[in-house]
């Protein structure tokens, strides 16, 4: 085996690989997960103000 | 049970990253490493004298990389102006490369023997007083540093144990060869060598 | 309140101030070599004010200090409040702070000493980079320490921009400056010549790639959500850009070495990964614009946000721009000439430094207990000397630069070079006038913020947030 032939299975692996996140991203059974994950940032606003409102 | 899978998927998320960053990395250098072509010196190319080190060193120390490439491209335009593309084979002693990434100035990888010691020395001083356009900086207090001769013993002596071929003779005399030289004398010496292992160079 | 049940925003506070002083004193710096490529006086022939020792000073302090403190404050305010927890270390945390200034105090005291390694961005002499190394570790302590006592299921997308960028940033650090030291003051690498570049351009390009674009993703995956009220627009998009955008990455360095002694299979390498890249960067940018989609209207009444739009705006831009240049028959014409330097800008203040000021003025009230930054007014004033100076800056060094690039390479019917080299720099001297301005009104910019920031916090004194119940 050459360094082209390693090169070529690498080139394979790395496509696959690439196919492979995409249908894991993309199945449906990941939906709730994402969601869930996607609120995290704006949790804290809806939860509460908890700023003083004197200085506005 | 449940903590267990939070720190899998830590764990995971981080061999993930290692091995998704890593390939790229290895594929490109590793090979480059063993590669003859990127590794042996050029023909007539050999490690720079005590004085031209210590000159390199200043060189890399006023950061005149920031402004001038020693890396001819093989195009016509550039080998017209500045002589022959350069070649890995000639970088190899080259710690660490000088490149450059900006032209501000022109390229310097075949200044050599371009100009006289004391056009070199002049310019280096002020630089309007030759070129009255240029936005090059003056350098007068190279003039007055001396080279600190110990300071070059310990550097040929790091870069044979890094495998550069200094012989013990070498090492012995590079104090004396540097002796009372100031770094503009070092600077000049660097700079007058740089390309000149090539006869055809313009 | 017990300290266990608040958040640790100290080390965030600390950060967060000192992005503004080091972005004050990088950009000045920035100012100080544009206006000696144009009157070259300014050098006053004084080793310690010379352009060659004071442009490293300018790179590291804006890349290192003022983004490197924007990282180190987001990062831990977002990994706090995206996992309810309190930031683990809280020792640790504040060795970082401490740890990080000193580097940076470091480096603003040896670069302009002339001690360096030369490698671009990558100066500082191996006591400082030991320094850095343990810095760094202990950033990853905290970091993904407090991502391991999380009280959430999941780890937010930005958590994941922010944990690459800090373990890439590691590997490219150690290898890339692994040397030989010859005294307290000086090294010489162990790699030479075509090795070495290689070794640097895989760092130097990553150091675009992890240290200002994921980590900025980062920042924006947390403060564009935020700042708009709305989730981010595509989840899925996210996982799929992450994992493409922190690959191809590392393969993309040697297009900084195209044309040179570089081995060909490399060069072609870099260029197709390179060009590939457009689209995994593309990805965040849509991902990010999107999710402002439908916030419209929030743009006329929120500077914040307008610096979030124009910030991934930039982004889209530079990275359609990059793998455009790393083509290699633009790149024959670009290197080596202001282009690169224009291109650099639009990312580093366009992206970079937008995207960081409008997340740190959505931070701040929130660190300092307040409904808002002092003046609205002030922030619109800054995005507008934001733009302005970074157009400027832009469009002047394309200019430039593919003068530069035509007057180099143009030869006469008889086959002589038509133009002297310092014919070419006459001819852009206009173009480093405007770029000077364009850096000054940029500049002028952060002295606004300075003082909204300035107004902001001196009279309040910061109460400790309560850690969020998970939801």
């Amino acid at each position: 085996m050459d360094i082209n032939d390693l090169r070529g299975f690498l080139t394979a692996v790395i496509f696959f690989a690439f196919i492979g996140i995409w249908i894991w991203a993309w199945s449906s059974r990941r939906k709730k997960d994402f969601e869930a994950s996607a609120a995290l940032p704006l949790e804290e606003d809806k939860a509460s103000t908890h700023y003083e409102r004197e200085n506005i | 049970m449940r903590h267990e899978q939070i720190e899998k998927s830590l764990n995971l998320m981080i061999v993930l990253i290692i091995v998704a960053i890593s390939i790229g990395g290895l594929v490109e250098i590793i090979p480059l490493m063993f590669s003859s072509d990127a590794t042996e010196p050029a023909e007539n190319i050999e490690p720079y004298s005590p004085l031209r080190l210590a000159g390199r060193d200043v060189y890399v120390r006023e950061g005149c990389y920031n402004c001038h490439s020693q890396m001819i491209r093989p195009f016509r335009s550039e080998t017209e102006r500045y002589g022959p593309f350069t070649t890995a084979g000639e970088t190899v002693y080259d710690r660490p490369f000088q490149f450059g990434s900006k032209r501000t100035g022109p390229d310097l990888a075949r200044v050599g023997g371009r100009y006289s010691d004391e056009w070199q020395r002049l310019h280096l001083t002020d630089p309007r007083a030759l070129v009255p356009e240029s936005n090059m900086p003056g350098y007068p207090w190279l003039l007055e540093n001396t080279v600190d001769p110990e300071l070059v013993t310990a550097k040929l002596k790091a870069l044979q144990w890094l495998g550069d071929p200094y012989t013990d003779d070498q090492i012995a005399g590079a104090a004396a060869a540097v002796e009372g030289r100031t770094e503009m004398d070092a600077l000049v010496a660097y700079l007058q060598g740089l390309g000149t292992n090539r006869r055809d160079r313009r | 309140m017990d300290t266990a049940a608040s958040y640790n925003d100290k080390v965030v506070r600390q950060f967060s101030i000192m992005v503004v002083v080091w972005g004050i004193v990088g950009m000045l710096v920035g100012v100080i070599i544009a206006a000696q490529l144009i009157w070259p006086q300014l050098n006053f022939d004084l080793p310690l004010l010379t352009y060659g020792r004071l442009r490293p000073l300018h790179t590291n302090a804006v890349i290192f200090a003022f983004g490197g403190s924007a990282l180190f404050a987001t990062a831990y305010y977002v990994v706090q409040r995206t996992c309810h927890v309190r930031l683990a270390f809280g020792k640790l945390a504040a060795f970082t702070f401490w740890g990080w200034q000193l580097v940076i105090v470091l480096a603003a005291i040896t670069l302009p000493l002339g001690i360096t390694q030369s490698k671009e961005y990558a100066e500082l002499e191996w006591p400082i980079d030991l320094l850095i190394t343990v810095v760094w570790v202990a950033y990853a302590i905290v970091f993904f320490g407090t991502i391991a006592k999380r009280r959430v299921k999941h780890i937010y997308v930005a958590n994941w921009f922010y944990g690459a960028f800090i373990i890439t940033v590691a590997v490219l650090h150690i290898f890339n400056n692994l040397a030989v030291p010859v005294s307290l003051l000086k090294s010489y690498s162990i790699y030479t010549g075509i090795v070495d570049g290689m070794m640097q351009w895989w760092y130097g390009h990553n150091a675009v790639g992890f240290f200002l674009t994921a980590g900025f993703l980062g920042m924006m995956y947390y403060f564009v959500p935020k700042q708009a009220g709305r989730p981010i627009y595509s989840y899925r998009l996210s996982v799929v850009h992450f994992w493409s955008l922190i690959a191809i990455y590392m393969w993309a360095g040697p297009h900084h070495l195209h044309y040179t002694s570089l081995p060909d299979w490399a060069q072609t390498l870099g260029m197709v990964f390179s060009i590939v890249l457009l689209a995994p960067s593309w990805g965040g940018m849509i991902n990010g614009i999107m999710t402002l989609s439908g916030a419209w209207h929030k743009l006329r009444s929120d500077p914040i946000l307008k610096f979030m739009i124009v910030a991934l705006s930039f982004y889209g831009m530079s990275t359609f721009e990059g793998p455009m240049m790393s083509i290699k028959t633009v790149n024959a014409l670009s290197h080596y000439t202001n282009w690169t330097i224009g291109h650099v800008h639009s990312g580093a203040l366009g992206w970079v430094a937008m995207m960081t000021v409008g997340s740190i003025y959505s931070l701040l009230p929130r660190l300092y207990n307040r409904e808002a930054m002092y003046s609205t007014r002030l922030i619109d004033v800054h995005f507008w000397t934001s733009t302005i100076g970074v157009v400027l800056y832009a469009v002047s060094m394309w200019i430039a630069g593919i003068t530069e690039g035509l007057m180099w390479r143009a030869v006469n019917d008889d086959g002589t070079l038509t133009y002297s080299f310092v014919e070419s720099l006459k001819a852009v001297e206009p173009y480093h006038y405007m770029r000077l301005l364009g850096g000054l009104v940029f500049f002028s910019g952060m002295i606004i913020m300075a003082y909204n920031v300035w107004k902001t916090v001196s009279d309040k004194k910061p109460v400790p947030v309560a850690v969020l119940e998970p939801a």
